[in-house]
């Protein structure tokens, strides 16, 4: 496979990956408001987050293609966003964790009720479309 | 008329010095070295000129023959006027000789040599880096010979305020605390010295030495290790950096690529994060990102505090008794219960109350100093530089604006720097409406009993409301009292980097000090205090409507109704005058337990006490910092002014519209 090919299956990856993040985003507003329409956290803000990173991804990924920094500068600023938001779901986890148990202390309690939040699944998969990040010597600034 | 040519090698030096002097050129070798000496002669307007080609660098520090020639000439020469002579086609890293230079002396020219193939390349606005770097800016093409007219014109008729480039304010303190020193030893370009000297730069250090000056180099040498133990650096990448990132800054300003993108990752991030569209969304995205992180993961560590001090009521209804109890009942052995229960109840709960946002503050102080060191604050006052540039506020103005995020007092002091003093003025009056870290963590108080489902949202809500008010407000004052130009500046742009690990706890532990001080101390006392005007007179119920405090708070019920402000509220915000912190203290004093205070209070009535506290008048300190600046009780007094409207604004707006549609009640 040459570079192009799998710069561009990267891409394809996480921009499906990215219309799901903004089916997601667009989820969280919307139970948030109280209007659920699926099941989906509602969570405002961490939506508005889904939706920017998103929306980076999908705006960068043509020039990304094409091996143009200008793509490519959106494409990795989005993934960092996704990746973050990622992170920070799985810190906010288990400092859930800890605390469903310190609140616990002297309690009888029953095991911790685990939910994860689709925003961890997405961190996991993002971690596969980072190729273009790692390729990103071979770019050009410019269309010739 | 003495001009010395400067610049990296290869900018065309030589073909400038050759339109200048024309067949009038001397060449030999610089004294006791073989690096070539050419000097010439001209004469423009009646003036007769010399001119000396320096040999090409691309820095002035000590390490190689032509460096040391360079900047020994301009030390000990004082040519009448430097011409930094900039390949215009490689301009950000030709800056980086011209900010070294700009340490040197305050007399340059700057000429943006192979301006033609430049424009190519970008688009340079030359009048806006005529002002930002407060000296001549002259495009020429000297291999044609264009603009050398020009350049000798503002060489022996140009006006020169060259600013000052600034360094970070841990490096700031130590170059002014040696450059003092530095003065009583008569040296020219105190300045320069000290940089040098905390450079470790041999020459200078010699120099100095040979004065029998040893105390300054040990002093010197001191601060060369604390600057790399914060920054986790050696300190000539250090200073590289710092300058790189006025280079940087100025580079942005002033130079629009035609061809967008960039090869280095800072360039790509840069591109996309002062990006129009998505600037601004992605940084409310971080901010977000960084309170939700600072809550969710201060929340364990604070119910664990929590505990230990306050102890629990079991769901099976036994208790565990906390530090406070069990303090209690110690000192009721031995002592009257009222003194025991002052003690423990007063002041002990007090200081237990605020030290359960200790994990808040130590995080947000960590999360704050991690995007500082990386990097990306400079970015945001980048990104807001360019929004209030709207309102007639810019650079340094904006930079104060950003400090009142930390506390008012120092971003209040911080606006002497700037020279304009109606953008001085703008920023003073727009520095209280910035939530300052006291009133973030009565805000992280108040959202962790009311809103603990959506604690950030709401903080970021208030954060969003504050720069809105800021932002419309500067507007309108720069449009009516406050009318006029702003000062520019170069927005420094440090590369993004990994932050040490030591360095950002340095900062947060010199950030969070202050709190624990302050916790020790006025809120201890603010704590004693509210507890007597709760007790007293003897006899009466703790806090009820006999005791002072309920006087006062039955006398203050009729002003706070319409805001849907308890009249505990009230005195807490009455003590929050003295410092914001004491509202938390005041909460948990009256109210004795977060259940308490949850029963005493709707979400629309917090929401609505959160807006007041947000606006209205900062704290004793920060007026006083006010009254320092500007010496004008009248400005003292508007602040307040202003501060009372926009909290009685939007207290009565919020607390109305959302009782009559039934939001939060």
């Amino acid at each position: 496979m040459n570079l192009k090919f799998k710069i561009g299956l990267s891409v394809v990856y996480a921009s499906i990956l990215s219309v799901i993040a903004l089916c997601i985003g667009l989820g969280e507003i919307i139970s948030f408001i109280g209007l659920p329409i699926f099941p989906s956290p509602a969570d405002m803000i961490g939506g508005f987050s889904l939706i920017v990173g998103a929306s980076l991804i999908l705006y960068g990924a043509r020039d990304t293609i094409k091996l143009l920094y200008s793509g490519l500068s959106f494409y990795i600023v989005g993934i960092a966003i996704m990746l973050g938001i990622g992170l920070l779901h799985i810190t906010i986890l288990l400092a859930d964790i800890l605390d469903y148990y310190i609140l616990c202390i002297g309690e009888v309690c029953q095991a911790y009720p685990l939910q994860i939040r689709p925003e961890i699944s997405l961190f996991f998969l993002y971690l596969f479309s980072i190729y273009p990040f790692l390729s990103r010597f071979k770019f050009r600034r410019e269309e010739e | 008329m003495l001009i010395a040519l400067a610049g990296n090698p290869n900018t065309g030096k030589s073909s400038l010095f050759n339109a200048i002097t024309g067949a009038h050129q001397h060449i030999g070798n610089w004294p006791g070295v073989t690096v070539e000496k050419k000097e010439g002669f001209a004469i423009f307007e009646g003036e007769k000129i010399k001119v000396v080609d320096l040999p090409g660098t691309y820095s002035l520090t000590a390490y190689s023959l032509e460096e040391i020639i360079a900047r020994d000439f301009i030390l000990k020469e004082e040519p009448d006027v430097v011409v930094d002579v900039i390949d215009a086609t490689n301009l950000e890293r030709n800056l980086y000789l011209l900010t070294e230079l700009m340490e040197l002396t305050d007399r340059i020219v700057v000429a943006l040599n192979m301006f033609d193939e430049a424009k190519k390349k970008y688009k340079i606005d030359v009048e806006k880096m005529r002002k930002l770097l407060g000296l001549p800016v002259v495009p020429t093409v000297a291999i044609k010979g264009v603009g050398v007219d020009d350049l000798l014109r503002e060489a022996v008729r140009g006006t020169f305020h060259p600013k000052k480039i600034d360094y970070p304010e841990d490096v700031e303190k130590r170059i002014e605390a040696l450059e003092n020193l530095l003065k009583n030893l008569n040296i020219k370009n105190p300045r320069w010295h000290a940089i040098k000297l905390i450079e470790n730069d041999g020459e200078v250090r010699r120099k100095i030495a040979s004065l029998g000056s040893k105390n300054i180099l040990h002093m010197a040498e001191h601060m060369r290790h604390e600057i790399e133990d914060i920054y986790g650096d050696d300190i000539e990448t250090l200073m590289a950096s710092f300058r790189y990132s006025f280079a940087h800054g100025l580079f942005h300003e002033v130079a629009v690529p035609l061809n967008v993108g960039g090869v280095t990752i800072t360039d790509m991030i840069d591109h996309v994060i002062a990006h129009k569209i998505f600037g601004l969304p992605i940084f409310l995205v971080v901010m977000y990102l960084s309170f939700q992180f600072v809550f969710t993961v201060a929340a364990p560590f604070q119910d664990a505090i929590d505990l230990i001090f306050n102890g629990k009521d079991l769901a099976s209804g036994g208790h565990i008794n906390g530090l406070i109890d069990l303090s209690y009942n110690w000192m009721a052995s031995f002592l009257p219960a009222w003194a025991s229960s002052f003690i423990n109840y007063g002041m002990f709960r007090g200081l237990a109350a605020v030290l359960t946002f200790t994990p808040i503050i130590m995080l947000l102080f960590f999360i704050l100093s991690l995007l500082e060191d990386s990097g990306y604050l400079a970015r945001v006052a980048f990104l807001m530089d360019r929004l209030m540039r709207k309102i007639g506020m810019e650079g340094r103005g904006v930079i104060s604006l950003m400090l009142g995020f930390g506390c008012n007092v120092p971003a209040i002091m911080s606006t002497r720097a700037l020279k304009n003093e109606r953008e001085r003025k703008l920023s003073i009056a727009l520095n209280p409406i910035i939530p300052c870290g006291a009133r973030i963590q009565v805000f992280a108080f108040l959202t962790s009993i009311f809103f603990k489902e959506n604690q950030a949202l709401v903080l970021w809500s208030l954060l969003l409301l504050s720069m809105a008010v800021v932002a419309i407000l500067g507007y309108i004052y720069s449009k009516t009292i406050f009318k006029g130009e702003g000062e520019p500046f170069v927005m420094e742009l440090p590369p993004y980097r990994v932050p040490s690990l030591k360095g950002i706890t340095i900062h947060m532990w010199e950030k969070s000090e202050g709190f624990l001080k302050k916790a020790g101390t006025i809120i201890i006392l603010a704590a004693g205090i509210v507890w007597l005007a709760a007790a007293l007179p003897w006899g009466v119920e703790f806090g009820g409507k006999e005791s002072l405090i309920g006087q006062f708070a039955k006398f203050m019920a009729p002003i706070g109704a319409p805001f849907g402000i308890t009249p505990e509220a009230i005195i807490a915000l009455f003590f929050g005058f003295f410092a914001k912190e004491v509202v938390i203290d005041v909460f948990s004093v009256l109210y004795g337990s977060k259940d308490v205070l949850l029963a005493a209070m709707s979400p629309i009535q917090a929401y609505s006490l959160l807006l007041f506290i947000l606006f209205y008048t900062p704290c004793v300190a920060t007026l006083g910092a006010i009254y320092e600046e500007t010496r004008s009780l009248r400005f003292v007094l508007f602040v307040i002014l202003e501060g009372f409207t926009l909290a009685l604004f939007f207290s009565f707006l919020v607390y109305n519209i959302g009782s009559l549609l039934g939001v939060g009640v």
